[in-house]
């Protein structure tokens, strides 16, 4: 555990000052924001569809059970849904996606040498792979995370008008009451975060893949665990810090 | 050119490389025999800071580099090549774009010098029209060849080769042999070779040393090694020397 602190420390490290050395590798960077944010933008938009009416749904349903009253529904679920889920969904389906990918990509390339290939041609691993990745997902991980927001305001929207009964003026009424621009800012700066999350960590595990097929899908499964795992502390020590501003 | 002195490598609790002590001459071809997981790829790991020594000095050119950071090693390995004991080629890129990476690094040369420089190198291994190929397109042995293109093309002074015949048809062994032998003799490229090889090291070696169990059990030239009384030594000679004696 503290070997794994110590090396995910030393590479992360390295990662932040190679950052301002070039070569500023901007094709790799792109292909990658390409696979990162395009390549997921599909399965992203419908699974946050369908978390966002359960979302709306069962607010409904609490709420008339509790106070028998359901009119703050939009409002209470459009702040959940920006403050909460449309970051923290994305970032979940991308470390499954991304972060399970990235992991078994490098860690084949540890195990068939690739790595000491690109040492011994004068290459610095950490900066060739991954600060692309970092830049894709930091960025990737903005950009979905603000489509999933609306996708998932829009389909909570959507079944609001359909079974409980707002329309969408009313949708959109109730929820100005409660949704201001600095949630927006905030699920941005979550899914900012996640994103740095997810190409570190994979990565880590990445380069401490051991040989065969069995080291290979060990990194993965420890680099999407530990990622998931990562994710929902940070979610929680960002929502806490939110809730003072 | 280059020293081993009192060289240990461990992993956990297993000692690989037991205070290894080895000196290799400019221009030399060594050839580095011995069973499988005696440390041989280690000692090339070592030697280019893949891996770090736990104890001991490697000397490259007059430096100690044992403890050399990745950016200390750079221009060594500017000067070195090493082919893999696996292909090590890059999946994303095409054959051409593997072969040129290296040299778009190290040099500023146009993409017409570069794109001379990969077929010559490809011409060495014995491969042409294959620049737009994707390595997962090529077969094993030609995959080993283009490896040793891309460490070739850099022109490096001196080369490690990690078992390069390994999976290979007997007429690219040979030409590699060759090739070995070509680039040492011509060029004065310095060559240390890990093989399982007895009857290629017998031909091309100037000295071959047997490794077991992480130390050097006999050390000397190929007619020195054949009068060897080490029974390790007899065993790899002998098979050599049977099918000699049949033909």
């Amino acid at each position: 555990m503290f070997e794994h602190f110590v090396s995910f420390t030393e590479m992360t490290t390295h990662a932040i000052f190679s950052a301002f050395r070039p070569p500023v590798r901007i094709k790799e960077s792109f292909q990658q924001l390409y696979f990162v944010a395009n390549q997921s933008l599909i399965i992203i938009v419908f699974c946050v569809c369908f978390a966002a009416m359960v979302t709306i749904l069962e607010s409904s349903f609490h709420m008339r059970l509790v106070v028998q009253n359901d009119s703050m529904v939009p409002g209470f679920a459009a702040m959940l849904i920006l403050r909460e889920l449309g970051a923290v969904v994305t970032a979940l389906l991308l470390t499954s996606r991304v972060g399970a990918g990235i992991a078994a990509e490098v860690g084949l390339m540890q195990t068939t040498e690739q790595i000491d290939a690109l040492k011994m041609l004068g290459i610095d691993p950490v900066q060739y792979l991954v600060l692309p990745r970092l830049f894709a997902c930091i960025f990737g991980g903005m950009i979905l995370t603000i489509v999933a927001d609306l996708v998932c305001i829009y389909s909570a929207m959507l079944v609001s008008d359909m079974y409980l009964g707002f329309s969408p003026a009313m949708f959109i009424s109730g929820m100005r009451r409660f949704v201001h621009f600095k949630d927006l800012i905030f699920s941005v700066i979550k899914g900012a975060s996640f994103g740095v999350v997810i190409p570190l960590v994979s990565c880590h595990f990445g380069f401490r893949c051991k040989s065969g097929a069995e080291g290979v899908g060990l990194a993965t499964t420890n680099s999407v665990v530990t990622s998931s795992i990562v994710i929902i502390i940070i979610d929680f020590v960002l929502s806490y810090l939110f809730t003072h501003f | 050119m280059i020293q081993f002195k009192g060289l240990v490598k461990k992993f956990g609790d297993r000692i690989v490389l037991k205070g290894l002590n080895l000196s290799v001459q400019k221009g030399e071809i060594l050839f580095i025999l011995g069973t499988s997981g005696t440390g041989k790829s280690v000692l090339l790991k070592n030697l280019m800071g893949l891996m770090k020594p736990d104890a001991g000095q490697i000397w490259i050119e007059g430096e100690e580099v044992s403890s050399f950071s990745e950016e200390q090693y750079l221009p060594i390995r500017r000067k070195c090549g090493l082919v893999f004991q696996q292909p090590a080629l890059f999946d994303s890129l095409t054959v051409f774009e593997n072969i040129a990476f290296g040299i778009r690094r190290h040099t500023k040369d146009s993409e017409q010098e570069i794109q001379k420089k990969v077929t010559k190198a490809l011409g060495l291994v014995h491969l042409k029209n294959i620049e737009n190929k994707f390595p997962s397109q090529l077969s094993y042995g030609m995959q080993k060849r283009v490896s040793l293109a891309r460490t070739i093309a850099l022109e490096p002074k001196v080369l490690l080769f990690d078992e390069p015949t390994t999976g290979l048809d007997p007429v690219t062994t040979s030409a590699i042999n060759q090739l070995i032998l070509e680039l040492s003799r011509n060029l004065k490229t310095t060559s240390i070779v890990v093989s399982h090889d007895m009857r290629c090291a017998l031909d091309i070696a100037d000295r071959i040393i047997v490794m077991d169990q992480g130390s050097i059990i006999e050390i000397g030239t190929p007619e020195e090694l054949k009068k060897s009384q080490v029974s390790l030594v007899k065993d790899f000679l002998s098979e050599v020397l049977e099918k000699e004696a049949r033909q």
